[in-house]
Formats: structure tokens, C-alpha cells, sequence
């Protein structure tokens, strides 16, 4: 083995450590234990390797780098209190930290931010999307307003005050006539929103020689019911029906007109019917 | 950390290791702050792929090689350093203990000048942790390739880090009583 061979092999072991005792670097070794100049020059490189090792190896671990790991990598571990054996380079910040202050981002806290940001979309898109959703598929109906709102005075009365989450309003048509009596409005049902889904108004008119009639009308917002395109758009023209309820037959007219739904209840006869045909067309709208 | 188990805890990991991490990425990055964002990578890395580790004899070579990893794919995706090839390097005489005179920034710049291939053993060399066969294992390379980059590497590091005047090959071969230990084979 020549000079040149057996110093380049040699290159490869650590000064100081087993790496000579190695099979392989058999012949390499007995060629520099013979040879004074590359005998030499191995020690010289040797030395050489020291020198660089202690420059490579003395790096100034960044203060507080167990702690930011240990918090941004294993969140819990902070939480353990782990006794860390503090290096004295610990205890230098390098001059390379200097062009990178500690609160600069880290690859973590910007993958984390990512990540929120991301998140933070998603819950925005799906809120979004249940608004809208909210808006656009109403699941109320005119059957199923017949079918659950009291009819009963004592039971409406007993109801709470309308809170006026939307503006109410009395339709056209002569229900603003004097021959009508109408009650305080009352709330009925829970909206998506909160507050009251409709609100409930009791009247009383006039009945020819006998006793006032009493009826109800129902106002929600047009929005709110699924089929309000399907209806009418005055009393006159409005979808009649019947409700049974408790033994008591009401007749029922469902209109919209502007931007309600309006259901009128009265008692199924003939006369109250009558009278009321003709108090509302008594007035023009 | 128990050497023997079978089954390391993070916490155990980044406790033994985080500072042996960190220099080894700040050796390979040449800066601080890319360095604790590899350390970083590096265990969280670590963390998704722990089952990984069998036995905890091995996480100072497993961490090492995700450094390694995960600075190649910082690096491929052009956030690396550049380097110049050996070649281009103009040839200075082997340097001797009496006339090195150098110091961090140096060494490191001298590093950054280094392919990756010749750059990272010559780390793991110079860390004193790994044997050339661990190293060979680490950077996936056979043990001949490892032990001729470790020469080559430390040739250049040797000659860039003296401060003698540039020399050529020829001058160097004309030492008189020198027995023929010119430089190995440049990169």
C-alpha cells in the first residue's frame, strides 16, 4: 500500500477512538506505523481533526430551545416539568440568532397558522352555508301552521306578547276596517333565530243579532313558510281549508301579501263566514 | 432515557437529543434559524413516525437521518444553500496544526461550500458520535463511497482552512522528502 492509499484511508477513523482496531484499516495502519513521513502526517492530521472536531461540535444551542420544542412539538410536555441538563453553549446565544429573533415564526407556528386559518374558513364556509341553508329551505309549511298554532282564546290570550322580531304587520283588504276589533298580538312558536316564528292577533266582528264572532289571524314572514308561493295573494283569492280541532271546525284562508303569510281562522259556519266575506270586501284594498 | 427500551418517549428523545439535533442542522443549513426550524421539523417528524423506532439504541442515528431528510426537502425545494463543486475550488496546500488559523465563520463557510454528499459525513465524522460504517448506514451510501468522501471532504476542509498561499498539485508532489503523500483524488 502506497503513502497516498493509506493516509486517505486512515482519514476515515476518529482521532482517539477504535476505529484503528478495524480489520479493513489493518494494512493502511502498518503502512503509516512504518512510514515516519505519512507517520507524521497522520499525526499532524490527526490533530488537525481535533482541532475541527471541537470547532464543529461547539455550536450555541439557542436559549429556551428545549422549552419551545417541547411546548410546539408535544404540547403536554410542558406540563411535565422535565429537568434539563443545561449545557454551558446553552447559555450563548449565537450571532447567527441575531439576524432571526426568538419570536420570528417558526415552520410550526406558520404550519399551525395555516392550519387555523384553514379551520377558521371551514367553520365560515359551513356557517355560511346553515345561514343560507336556513334561509333558503324553510321547513314550515301552511298545514302545519293550521295544525299546531292554538286556537283557543284562553290559550292564546295566555300566550307571551309578540315580540316583534319581525314587523308584523295587519293586511290590506278591509282588515283595517272599524267593523274589526282586533287583540294584542301575541308570539307563537321558536324561530331558527330565536324569537317568535309568528305572531297571533284574535278579532272579533260583528254578527248580525246575535253575539260577535270571533276569529284569529296568523302573520309570518313569507320566507319562513316553504309553500307560500303556492297560495294566493289576498283573502279574496286565498286557499281555503278546514281545521278540526277539539270537535270545533274552522274554516281557513291562507294568502300572502307582501312579505307575509297570513291564515285566518274563523268558525265554520255559514253566517260567521258570511260576515266576514263582507266585512272584508266592504272595504276595497 | 432507558438505552435498553424498547419503546422511546418523545419527551426522552427531545430531552437526549434536541442539542445534538440542532447542531447537526445548523452545520447543515449554516443558520440558526433555519437550524431550530429543522430541529423542529425534525421532531415532529419524529413524533408522527415514532413507531418507527424499535429500540431506542437507535435515535441518535433515526433523528440524524429525518435532519438529513428533511434538509434535502428543504433544499429541493429552494430554500438551501448554494454550493460549488470541488472543482471549482482553488487548490491550497494540505494545512498542518501549526499553520490552521480559523475560526467558526470560517469552518462554516468552508462547510457551505461542500455538495450535501461530501457535507454531511464529514459532519457526522466531525460530531465523533458515528463510525464511518455508521455513517455509511445513514446516508445509505456503501462504506468505500463514505470513506473516500470523508478523505475528499477532509482534503478540501484541510486546504480551505490553512492559510498558506494556493499551491498546485504538481508543486505539492515536488515536496522533497515527502513520501508521496500527495492529496487523494479531488471531488
Amino acid at each position: 500500500m502506497d503513502c497516498r492509499s493509506a493516509l486517505e484511508i486512515l482519514d476515515c477513523t476518529r482521532a482517539g477512538s477504535h476505529d484503528l482496531q478495524e480489520p479493513e484499516l489493518f494494512d493502511a495502519k502498518t503502512h503509516v506505523e512504518t512510514c515516519a513521513a505519512c507517520d507524521e502526517t497522520f499525526r499532524e492530521r490527526q490533530m488537525l481533526d481535533r482541532r475541527i472536531g471541537e470547532l464543529m461540535r461547539d455550536v450555541a444551542v439557542p436559549v429556551g430551545l428545549f422549552d419551545r420544542l417541547s411546548a410546539a412539538v408535544v404540547p403536554t410536555l410542558a406540563e411535565e416539568k422535565l429537568t434539563v441538563v443545561v449545557t454551558p453553549a446553552e447559555n450563548v446565544t449565537p450571532l447567527h440568532r441575531a439576524t432571526a429573533p426568538a419570536s420570528a415564526p417558526t415552520q410550526l407556528r406558520r404550519r399551525r397558522m395555516r392550519i387555523a386559518a384553514g379551520l377558521a374558513a371551514c367553520l365560515s364556509l359551513v356557517a355560511a352555508i346553515w345561514i343560507f341553508s336556513g334561509k333558503s329551505a324553510p321547513t314550515l309549511t301552511v298545514d302545519k301552521i293550521r295544525d299546531t298554532v292554538p286556537l283557543e282564546q284562553s290559550v292564546v290570550e295566555q300566550l307571551d306578547a309578540f315580540d316583534e322580531r319581525f314587523a308584523a304587520a295587519l293586511p290590506g283588504g278591509g282588515w283595517d276596517s272599524q267593523e274589526l276589533d282586533f287583540d294584542v298580538m301575541k308570539g307563537f312558536g321558536k324561530s331558527r333565530k330565536g324569537g317568535h316564528q309568528m305572531a297571533l292577533v284574535l278579532f272579533t266582528y260583528p254578527a248580525r243579532d246575535k253575539s260577535d264572532l270571533m276569529g284569529m289571524l296568523a302573520i309570518i314572514p313569507k320566507d319562513a313558510v316553504k309553500d307560500a308561493d303556492t297560495l294566493g295573494t289576498s283573502f279574496a283569492s286565498g286557499q281555503g281549508n278546514y281545521t278540526n280541532r277539539d270537535s270545533e271546525v274552522y274554516a281557513t284562508v291562507s294568502w300572502t301579501a307582501g312579505d307575509f303569510v297570513y291564515v285566518c281562522f274563523v268558525p265554520d259556519t255559514e253566517e260567521a263566514r258570511e260576515r266576514l266575506r263582507q266585512v272584508l270586501i266592504s272595504v276595497p284594498a | 432515557m432507558d438505552i435498553g427500551r424498547n419503546a422511546p418517549e418523545l419527551s426522552d428523545l427531545i430531552r437526549d437529543h434536541y442539542a445534538l439535533v440542532f447542531r447537526y442542522a445548523y452545520r447543515l443549513s449554516g443558520s440558526a434559524a433555519d437550524a431550530e426550524d429543522l430541529t423542529q421539523q425534525t421532531f415532529l417528524t419524529a413524533q408522527v413516525k415514532l413507531e418507527q423506532l424499535r429500540c431506542a439504541d437507535n435515535a441518535k442515528a433515526w433523528l440524524c437521518t429525518i435532519v438529513r431528510n428533511g434538509y434535502l426537502k428543504n433544499l429541493r425545494a429552494g430554500n438551501g444553500t448554494v454550493v460549488c463543486s470541488l472543482e471549482s475550488i482553488a487548490e491550497v496546500a494540505d494545512a498542518t496544526p501549526e499553520n490552521a488559523q480559523f475560526d467558526q465563520d470560517e469552518l462554516q463557510k468552508n462547510l457551505n461550500e461542500l455538495p450535501e454528499e461530501f457535507r454531511t459525513p464529514l459532519i457526522l465524522f466531525y460530531f465523533e458520535e458515528f463510525s464511518y460504517k455508521e455513517i455509511a448506514g445513514q446516508v445509505g451510501v456503501p462504506i468505500g463511497t463514505v470513506m473516500s468522501r470523508l478523505a475528499r471532504a477532509k482534503s478540501h476542509l484541510r486546504r480551505r482552512l490553512s492559510a498558506r498561499p494556493v499551491r498546485t498539485v504538481s508543486a505539492h508532489d515536488r515536496r522533497s522528502n515527502q513520501a508521496v503523500c500527495s492529496e487523494p483524488e479531488r471531488v
